[in-house]
């Protein structure tokens, strides 16, 4: 019996809690069917957790006052019902003294508000304006959007654009110093190669006379050498193979218009040019089915020209001379050069001495034992810059020097 | 080869020294018997106006008023002029010269001589200049 009755009040407790959860449903389901209830969240005890209108309004208002751009609500002729903080700190207006006015009292031109409202609609319009409190001119990005029919006002946002302004300026201003730079730089350019046009004919003219006619005065005198006439001419032809190379470096940076250019017929102009020099030191020059490649062709004749003349003149006593020029094709990552090599059996250099080589002014000899001034190999290093390729060298003293050019196949620069 | 031999050369030289040189040079070879030597580029086109068209021109580069190139230029676009042969020699070494030269049409492009010696050879480097093109065509 006792039994009885336990079973009996566990039931009815069990009654009693099923209808306080059902109450609990029940009125969530009024509340949310009243719009008391904006959202029901179960927590992961299972009880759940109850956001109201009124707690949800205020999150979004904590949002909007916080909020890092200008934003308001305005009715249609343009009185601010509302303004957040960062608007008010924009304008330096406290936010409260701003709600009540209008808000094209602060646009610099009232008339864009105007036609911000003509164009008004329900999808955001953009515009970027200019404000002016009290004088203080402020560019914004603004934009208006319609929340008609959920409210009859209009939502605003303000974007200060004062710091992407003087981000611009200063990129303007960067720019326009950097054009400058640019004009001053060509104009260096052309007065340099002005210069050199007076170098190369200015100095020259004086110095060629200065040689002919002391040429005609050791003539009349039958001089021997290390007579006063005899330094003057030796000292002024050095002069003049001076200024002729310096005056070839200095052309070897002038870019010209890339064309295709047959290095067999380079070769073949290169020999003729050379023919004196090839006969006097009984040189052969061999070359075969060399390729084509782009760049100047006056480069390619001086850069050839240089490097057989060198090997030419660098030849070991009792031997003539023997160039050969060859090529292959070098992968060097996804590109492919073409690698001439210019092959002689001259006396060679010392590995020491190598890097030097390209550099100008540097003579490995004595200037009694060797021709040469020190530019010749600084001008190939040049115009090999010039065509995106480059220049090395391998020497084996008393064996001989390879000189490889690499020049670049068909690939964008 | 050339048959006549009694040939007309224009010169232009603005240098006195190398223009008295340069005359002398052509007038003690057997084959010239008129060289006119004028001083600039414009004298050189002014000279073809207003004369009987010579054999050959030989002109400088660097010359005051209007250089070689500007005076080649106008001549090899004129109708009247563009057959005459014409020869460059420049103290220059300036290699845009040389090729702006070549593509102008000159059948050669000399480097003033270091000696006298030299000058005096450049008729004759002329007339052979001009036989070989002949043989050629």
């Amino acid at each position: 019996m006792e039994e009885k009755d336990l079973h009996i009040s566990q039931l009815m407790s069990e009654i009693e809690a099923l209808k306080s959860q059902l109450f609990d449903a029940n009125s969530i389901i009024d509340a949310i069917k009243h719009g008391e209830v904006d959202a029901l969240v179960l927590h992961a005890d299972g009880s759940p957790q109850i956001y109201s209108m009124e707690s949800a309004d205020y999150t979004y208002r904590i949002l909007i006052e916080k909020f890092g751009e200008g934003a308001l609500s305005i009715a249609h002729n343009g009185l601010i019902l509302y303004c957040n903080d960062y608007f008010g700190k924009l304008i330096n207006i406290a936010s409260e003294k701003i709600t009540g006015s209008y808000l094209f009292n602060y646009f610099d031109d009232p008339s864009e508000f105007d036609d911000l409202m003509a164009n008004l609609s329900t999808e955001a319009i953009k515009r970027e304006i200019t404000l002016n409190v009290k004088g203080k001119k402020i560019t914004v990005n603004i934009s208006f959007t319609d929340l008609n029919p959920t409210v009859e006002a209009i939502g605003v946002v303000v974007t200060d654009l004062t710091e992407k302004k003087q981000n611009e300026q200063s990129l303007l201003k960067y720019q326009q110093q950097l054009e400058e730079k640019v004009a001053e730089l060509n104009i260096t350019n052309v007065n340099l190669g002005q210069f050199i046009h007076v170098i190369s004919h200015d100095l020259k003219e004086p110095l060629r006379k200065i040689l002919m006619y002391t040429a005609r005065l050791s003539d009349n005198a039958k001089v021997g050498e290390s007579t006063p006439v005899s330094v003057i001419q030796s000292s002024a032809t050095r002069l003049n193979s001076l200024v002729d190379d310096l005056v070839k470096y200095a052309f070897s940076s002038v870019k010209d218009d890339a064309s295709p250019v047959n290095l067999n017929d380079v070769l073949k102009e290169v020999t003729d040019d050379l023919e004196l020099m090839i006969t006097e030191y009984n040189a052969k020059i061999e070359y075969a089915d060399l390729p084509e490649i782009t760049g100047t062709k006056v480069q390619m004749r001086q850069l050839f020209s240089n490097l057989i003349s060198n090997a030419i003149k660098y030849g070991k006593e009792g031997v003539d001379p023997i160039v050969k020029i060859s090529y292959d094709i070098e992968p060097d990552g996804d590109n492919f050069y073409f690698r001439i090599s210019v092959e002689d059996n001259g006396i060679g250099m010392d590995s020491a001495h190598l890097n030097k080589i390209f550099t100008i002014f540097q003579r490995l000899h004595m200037r009694n034992e060797y021709s040469g001034n020190g530019i010749g190999l600084a001008i190939c290093k040049k115009i090999m810059e010039n065509h995106h390729g480059r220049i090395t060298v391998s020497s084996n003293l008393n064996v001989g020097s390879v000189f490889n050019l690499y020049f670049p196949i068909n690939f964008d620069l | 080869m050339l048959e006549s031999k009694n040939l007309h050369i224009l010169i232009a030289e603005d240098d006195a020294d190398d223009a008295f040189i340069i005359k002398d040079s052509f007038e003690q070879h057997p084959d010239f018997n008129n060289v006119v030597v004028v001083s600039n580029g414009q004298k050189l086109l002014d000279y073809l106006d207003n004369n009987p068209l010579p054999d050959m021109i030989l002109t400088d580069i660097n010359m005051p008023v209007m250089d070689g190139i500007e005076a080649l230029k106008t001549i090899f676009s004129t109708n009247k002029f563009h057959k005459i042969p014409c020869f460059v020699y420049s103290t220059s070494i300036n290699p845009s010269h040389k090729d702006e030269c070549e593509k102008l049409g000159v059948k050669g492009f000399i480097v003033k001589p270091y000696s006298l010696e030299e000058f005096e050879t450049i008729p004759q480097q002329l007339i052979d200049t001009m036989a070989e093109a002949e043989s050629f065509s």
